[in-house]
């Protein structure tokens, strides 16, 4: 039986073979929308000081991109996973060279890191009925809340404006999401109005002793 | 142009630049990337904008033919004295995104030598008010 995994790991192979290791290879429309949603997904992260960080669907490493333009003098540990082994074949052959970071493929993050960050993760749900994607949304961002020491971030699509027959996506609101977040114990922040039709959810773990949102 | 991207793919070409720049979400995306990279800027070639932003055919052979036509406007004059028509896209679309009002931004193309912009309804049956680039791709195929 197939799995919202096998889903997903075949939609982005099928994707990278397209058109490579690129955005459009992990399915986001150029290379700066995705910068854009890192802008936002990563308001978690303290720069001030090292981290290493969990990158859960990393696709080819664009996060890593990132970093050396809106970052380079940051020290972070970086580990990518992702459930498709051709889009990992792409990141360790891309990043051979860089050694603070390493990749596996998996459908959740095997070791705890920093932070966690999930970007585009939820978007895709082709043919899924929507209570068992959000079965599945949830046990991500349980596994996230698990494999995180600071907090993690994700993001999500909202719903168009005009009522659609798109089937494929999910699109959804904070509420449902920001509920979620506290019942796992996390401190949830909101960004929305950036320029896309989406909206990014931060999470932070509360330290221990302290209450979370305080 | 039809030089450079095949004639028959034209039409796709003009499509992704103005559904990239259309009213709503995607003229919202625009003025935001632009607010937070300040991509159009003279800076930067409208050619690795153009790559940034995904805003090329989809097709390999016409992708290339894309760059070159972005990169041979900077031997094309334009409506502004002294200013290569290259430079006259960059700061047209980059004033208008930074602008209180932003418009939508259509681009077409006329026969002729130099680049022109202007203001109006790009699309006759709407009454949106456009921002519209127009390239003389007379010259870009001589």
């Amino acid at each position: 039986m197939s799995s919202q995994g096998d889903t997903a790991r075949t939609y982005y192979s099928e994707k990278l073979k397209q058109h490579g290791a690129t955005a459009r290879g992990v399915d986001w429309p150029s290379a700066a929308s995705q910068y854009l949603r890192f802008v936002q997904l990563l308001k978690l992260c303290d720069f001030s000081r090292p981290f290493s960080i969990n990158d859960f669907g990393c696709g080819y490493g664009a996060l890593l991109e990132y970093f050396a333009y809106r970052h380079p003098e940051a020290a972070i540990r970086y580990h990518g996973i992702d459930i498709s082994p051709s889009m990992i074949e792409a990141a360790e052959l891309r990043w051979k060279h860089y050694t603070p970071a390493t990749f596996s493929i998996g459908s959740q993050c095997r070791d705890a890191a920093d932070y966690s960050l999930a970007s585009g993760v939820f978007n895709i749900k082709l043919d899924w009925p929507v209570e068992e994607w959000e079965t599945y949304i949830k046990s991500i961002l349980t596994n996230l809340r698990a494999k995180s020491r600071r907090g993690f971030c994700v993001n999500f699509m909202l719903p168009l404006e005009e009522p659609s027959d798109e089937q494929s996506l999910y699109r959804t609101t904070p509420d449902r999401w920001m509920d979620f977040l506290k019942e796992l114990d996390c401190s949830a922040e909101q960004i929305s109005e950036y320029g896309l039709r989406e909206f990014t959810l931060l999470a932070r773990i509360p330290s221990i002793g302290e209450a979370p949102g305080s | 142009m039809g030089a450079l991207v095949h004639d028959p793919n034209v039409p796709e070409a003009q499509t992704v630049l103005n559904s990239r720049f259309a009213p709503g979400d995607p003229l919202k995306e625009m003025i935001a990337i632009q607010k937070e990279f300040d991509v159009f800027s003279l800076k930067h070639s409208l050619a690795s904008t153009s790559s940034l932003l995904n805003i090329a055919p989809s097709q390999a052979k016409d992708r290339r033919g894309w760059f070159k036509f972005c990169n041979h406007l900077r031997d094309v004059p334009s409506d502004t004295k002294g200013m290569t028509g290259h430079d006259r896209v960059i700061t047209a679309v980059r004033d208008n995104l930074a602008s209180a009002h932003p418009l939508p931004i259509f681009f077409t193309w006329h026969p002729g030598v130099r680049l022109e912009v202007s203001k109006g309804r790009a699309l006759s049956f709407s009454k949106t008010e456009y921002l519209i680039i127009s390239a003389p791709v007379g010259h870009a195929a001589s």
